[in-house]
């Protein structure tokens, strides 16, 4: 399944990952899942064999993902998951 | 002086630590390194087991033993007991309760104990479990470990900064120097940039000398009363900050930045008073973060700081030769700094001592998802 579920805020709109209790910018409970498809890897390295991207998301989440091949920092990625971990691959 | 001014009236009047190791014997355990502290502390401060009436501990591998558990191992009966999980900041944050414990007559003697025994594996279960966030979303990736995180967090620091990694090496290199003159230090063998960038590579940028080498080891320190007869460090201000940015700032701040100014008022003196700075030096990025939050890069000039004060003045900077040296034994890491701190204010430093009054010793840690959610200072003086 392509996307990768953030979590919008019913109250002041902004998105947040991973999921907190309450919304790390207003502080509202009501937080619903949203599947985001694209971002953007601001930064790339490897480590044990493994590439890993900070990927930016819209103005409001910064996660960290699996990278795929070729991804570098600047990279428009498409976003996916794979049990829990982002994965972001060349879009 | 007033009362705001004057700090703690409770003191630090003794500190110890169990020699680390980077492979330590078979049959080497948490409980033993801790309880080999606890002793050290208490011949050096020249008291008994049953004046120990207080007990604070950190430690990631005691589990599933508590403070209590450590206390019954040790025999000491406490009328005063806690813990602290949070990493780099364990140690700072356990201090200022105790000081206050001591302060409001809760204990006499409380004996801070820090320090962890990584077994096969352990470590890398550590890293991948540190918390939940962790577990469900970075253990998949697998990111393995805070490496990655500081790779990024570093990567930032640089482009921001437009920093090499020649600058980086400045901080290993000079804290290798003071390893030198540490006999405790794992690492005391010269290291210069040029090997520090021939080193292997652990996550770009970050090479072998920017990460810590992992020990088994514990350290103590001993608070009570302020004595006006004996030597003692008084703790003249302390302050702690708890998630400062919710995970959403680029990590380029450690939550030191909003306490500063707080924490130099309360102390009654400021950065060009310190003599010797002990900052939690997890990365050699990390160390500037928090220098240039404490107000110690004046201008925010970082190659100026790094050329002029550390490489041409030998500036007192992690004067045990930091962690990057030393090692860092877990949840010791965080009270590493402050027991170096205290023996330069002591005078008991040896071949590395230099003429200091006043420090600084800094806490950073508990990676929450993308950086360190905790942080904590104290500023000392020596009452010699």
């Amino acid at each position: 399944m392509s996307g990768l579920s953030l979590w919008r805020c019913e109250s002041c709109d902004r998105r947040s990952f991973p999921r907190r209790e309450l919304c790390p910018h207003c502080g509202s409970r009501t937080l619903a899942a949203e599947r985001v498809e694209r971002g953007l890897a601001t930064e790339v390295t490897r480590h044990r064999g493994v590439e890993i991207a900070c990927v930016r998301v819209g103005e409001d989440v910064t996660l960290l993902a699996r990278a795929g091949p070729g991804v570098v920092a600047g990279s428009e990625v498409a976003l996916r998951e794979d049990r829990g971990a982002p994965v972001a691959v060349l879009a | 002086m007033s009362p705001r001014e004057a700090g703690f009236a409770a003191a630090i009047v003794a500190v110890a630590e169990s020699p680390y190791s980077r492979h330590p014997p078979a049959g080497t355990t948490t409980t033993a390194l801790l309880a080999d502290a606890f002793l050290r502390v208490l011949a050096a401060a020249g008291i008994g087991r049953d004046d120990v009436d207080g007990l604070g501990v950190a430690s990631f591998t005691l589990a599933p033993d508590h403070a209590v558990d450590l206390a019954w191992r040790l025999g000491v009966d406490l009328r005063w007991a806690m813990e602290d999980p949070h990493g780099g900041a364990a140690a700072l944050n356990l201090l200022t309760h105790a000081l206050r414990a001591v302060e409001a007559g809760e204990a006499e003697n409380v004996v801070l104990l820090a320090g962890d025994h990584f077994g096969p594996g352990e470590f890398d279960r550590l890293v991948s479990h540190y918390n939940r966030a962790t577990s469900e979303h970075l253990a998949p990736i697998p990111s393995g470990g805070p490496n990655a995180q500081f790779a990024l967090v570093t990567q930032r620091h640089m482009a921001r900064h437009e920093l090499d990694r020649r600058d980086y090496g400045v901080i290993p290199v000079a804290q290798r120097s003071w390893a030198a003159r540490n006999p405790d230090a794992v690492y005391r063998e010269p290291l210069s940039l040029d090997d520090y960038l021939a080193a292997p590579v652990v996550a770009p940028p970050l090479g072998r000398y920017d990460c810590v080498p992992v020990v088994s080891g514990a350290d103590a320190v001993l608070v009570a009363r302020a004595q006006t007869s004996a030597p003692g460090v008084r703790v003249r201000a302390a302050r702690s900050s708890f998630n400062h940015d919710s995970q959403l700032g680029d990590g380029l701040s450690t939550g030191l930045g909003s306490l500063a100014a707080d924490l130099w008022e309360a102390a009654g003196f400021g950065p060009d008073d310190v003599d010797v700075a002990c900052v939690y030096d997890d990365y050699p990025a990390m160390v500037l973060v928090q220098l240039d939050e404490l107000g110690f890069l004046p201008g925010g000039d970082i190659r100026r700081f790094l050329r002029e004060r550390l490489q041409r003045d030998r500036w007192p900077l992690n004067t045990s030769g930091g962690q990057l040296s030393a090692g860092q034994a877990g949840a010791a890491g965080g009270m590493h700094g402050l027991v170096e701190a205290v023996r330069q204010l002591l005078g008991q430093a040896g071949e590395r001592q230099v003429a200091a009054r006043r420090a600084v010793v800094t806490g950073y840690g508990s990676v929450v998802y993308l950086h360190g959610g905790c942080a904590a200072a104290a500023a000392l003086e020596s009452t010699r």
